[in-house]
């Protein structure tokens, strides 16, 4: 059988004696969202920020495609990180202010020292070249994540992990990125570690869906699954706490 | 009872909001929904007198109880008339304080003497699920959730006839987001207040409110009951807001979406400022702005 595009075992993160991430396994194969749920403080952007490598996990394995990305120095993971990609929750927060949007896009191209196009990724994420010589202060919300979005893209990636992508913005743009992540995920056969607090927009891009608590996965299963028929008491607690539903 | 009639709140020469009316009645909830920009937090921090930095009502009246919400006035009425929650509690609360003595000086600062003050904070925690234990906490003591509850305990102190209520969940994790609205849902209901809720979930405004007032770019786009905005919304823009909201149990798949963005409030378009992503724009929507008429400002619905 295939390896899976990512692989993660029994990975865990402590700071002293607290375990952010306690022993979490998954898979996320080629063109398929996982979405890892949980509530502020259950060791989800922690997951996150070990598997795209932000911060050295204290201990188990993390393999692309088959290859081992945790005993790997900051030097010799260099060739790889053109592999996976973060997105964050604030676009603000995220992207330099003082460049403009088209030296955002084009960094990580500089940094592999390769060429790209950044007009076409601009365009493919649905904004106007001609907004490459603005600063993301000029740009409203929907639009600079769609600039993190396309600087996500810049190398290619087979992997994005996306942490929180939507939270921060209003619910017409919302639907607008959402879609937009569906589209370039079926064009582009990306995988995505989607983590999110939000049952609602889970349910639009899921796949599959693990509830994360304490550090832990509680529940893994099809995204119908675990959010129409959830077996563990915490999931139905989360899944009966969204309102209007 | 509140009236507001005509608000107008400018910043920098710019029209925040937009000549905005609504009423809301003792015991009801107004669940004023609209996304960033909109003016809906503007519109009631206006109302409280709370506007800071440029902006400044430039025109329109607010009533609470046949008296006019003036700068003067309000001086006096917020906290005892008017009581407020907003989405970040610590915003509210003295981090040198202990809690129950913050709910005490609300009572003090109103009169109330020491002992009934000491006595009245325990009750209000009682009442808004807090042991009297946490009497003697700190803030930084406390989770989210509970200095929340201890904000809420200071907005219905003085049993206000006008309860605000900004996001009041929004920071906080689903699970505590539903007890906190339960404690803000019952005070609500105990003291009978005139409350509006400011909300961006719709979901949330769905529960807890009886009528909902949608706004766009500084103006009032549709108001009507819950079952009326939310079940069959009438305006193009709140329609589509509906549609556009995932939900839980839908499927993976595109959600139906608005082109474009709301814009921002120094460019703002002609006539409807929703025309340009409006799918039933008439020639009439790029000129003239229409009026809220039976609920609804949209020329295609009462031409139609």
């Amino acid at each position: 059988m295939a390896e899976p595009l990512l692989r993660v075992t029994n990975l865990r993160k402590s700071y002293g004696a607290l375990h952010a991430v306690d022993g979490v396994t998954f898979e996320v194969d080629r063109g398929e969202t996982l979405a890892i749920v949980g509530e502020s403080g259950c060791g989800k952007s922690t997951l996150a920020r070990c598997v795209a490598r932000l911060t050295q996990p204290t201990g188990g394995s993390v393999r692309l495609d088959g290859v081992e990305l945790a005993p790997l120095s900051r030097r010799r993971l260099r060739p790889l990180r053109s592999r996976f990609q973060l997105v964050f929750q604030d676009p603000s927060t995220s992207l330099n202010p003082r460049w403009t949007v088209g030296e955002i896009v084009r960094e990580p191209l500089r940094l592999q020292g390769v060429r790209g196009d950044v007009p076409g990724l601009l365009a493919e994420v649905g904004l106007d070249p001609g907004l490459a010589d603005r600063h993301p202060h000029q740009l409203s919300g929907g639009q600079r994540q769609r600039v993190g979005i396309a600087r996500a893209l810049a190398l290619s990636p087979d992997l994005l992990v996306l942490d929180e992508p939507v939270t921060a913005l209003d619910v017409s743009v919302q639907a607008q990125i959402i879609n937009l992540l569906l589209r370039l995920q079926e064009e582009r056969g990306l995988g995505y570690l989607f983590i999110s607090h939000d049952l609602a927009v889970v349910s639009a891009v899921a796949h599959r869906v693990a509830v994360m608590h304490a550090g832990r996965l509680v529940e893994t299963g099809p995204a119908e699954q675990v959010l129409g028929r959830p077996s563990h008491d915490y999931t139905r607690a989360l899944v009966a706490a969204v309102p209007g539903t | 009872m509140l009236e507001v009639q005509d608000l107008v709140v400018t910043a920098g020469g710019v029209r925040i909001v937009d000549g905005v009316s609504f009423e809301v009645r003792p015991g009801e909830v107004l669940g004023m929904v609209g996304e960033s920009g909109s003016g809906k937090t503007m519109t009631m921090l206006a109302v409280a007198g709370l506007l800071s930095g440029p902006a400044r009502v430039a025109g329109g009246t607010a009533v609470l109880d046949g008296t006019e919400l003036t700068e003067a006035r309000l001086e006096r009425l917020r906290g005892r008339r008017i009581g407020f929650v907003f989405q970040d509690p610590a915003t509210s609360l003295n981090p040198l304080m202990r809690v129950g003595t913050q709910i005490s000086e609300v009572l003090r600062i109103h009169g109330v003497s020491r002992g009934e003050a000491r006595r009245r904070a325990a009750e209000l925690l009682e009442q808004v699920g807090l042991g009297p234990e946490r009497a003697g906490r700190y803030p930084h003591e406390l989770s989210g959730g509970q200095r929340q509850r201890i904000v809420i305990a200071m907005a219905i102190a003085l049993r206000p006839s006008l309860l605000i209520a900004d996001e009041p969940t929004t920071a906080l994790d689903v699970t505590v987001q539903e007890q906190v609205m339960q404690v803000l849902r019952t005070a609500q209901r105990e003291t009978g207040a005139a409350t509006v809720l400011v909300s961006h979930d719709l979901g949330l405004v769905a529960e807890a409110a009886h009528r909902i007032a949608v706004m766009y770019a500084g103006r009032l786009v549709e108001t009507g009951t819950v079952e009326e905005v939310l079940g069959a919304p009438r305006h193009p823009y709140s329609a589509a807001l509906m549609r556009s909201r995932p939900r839980v149990g839908t499927g993976r798949g595109p959600l139906p979406v608005i082109p474009g963005y709301p814009p921002a409030p120094r460019s703002r378009p002609p006539g409807c400022a929703f025309h340009p992503r409006c799918p039933v724009a008439l020639d009439r929507c790029a000129k003239e702005t229409p009026p809220l008429v039976g609920g609804v400002a949209c020329w295609a619905v009462q031409d139609g």
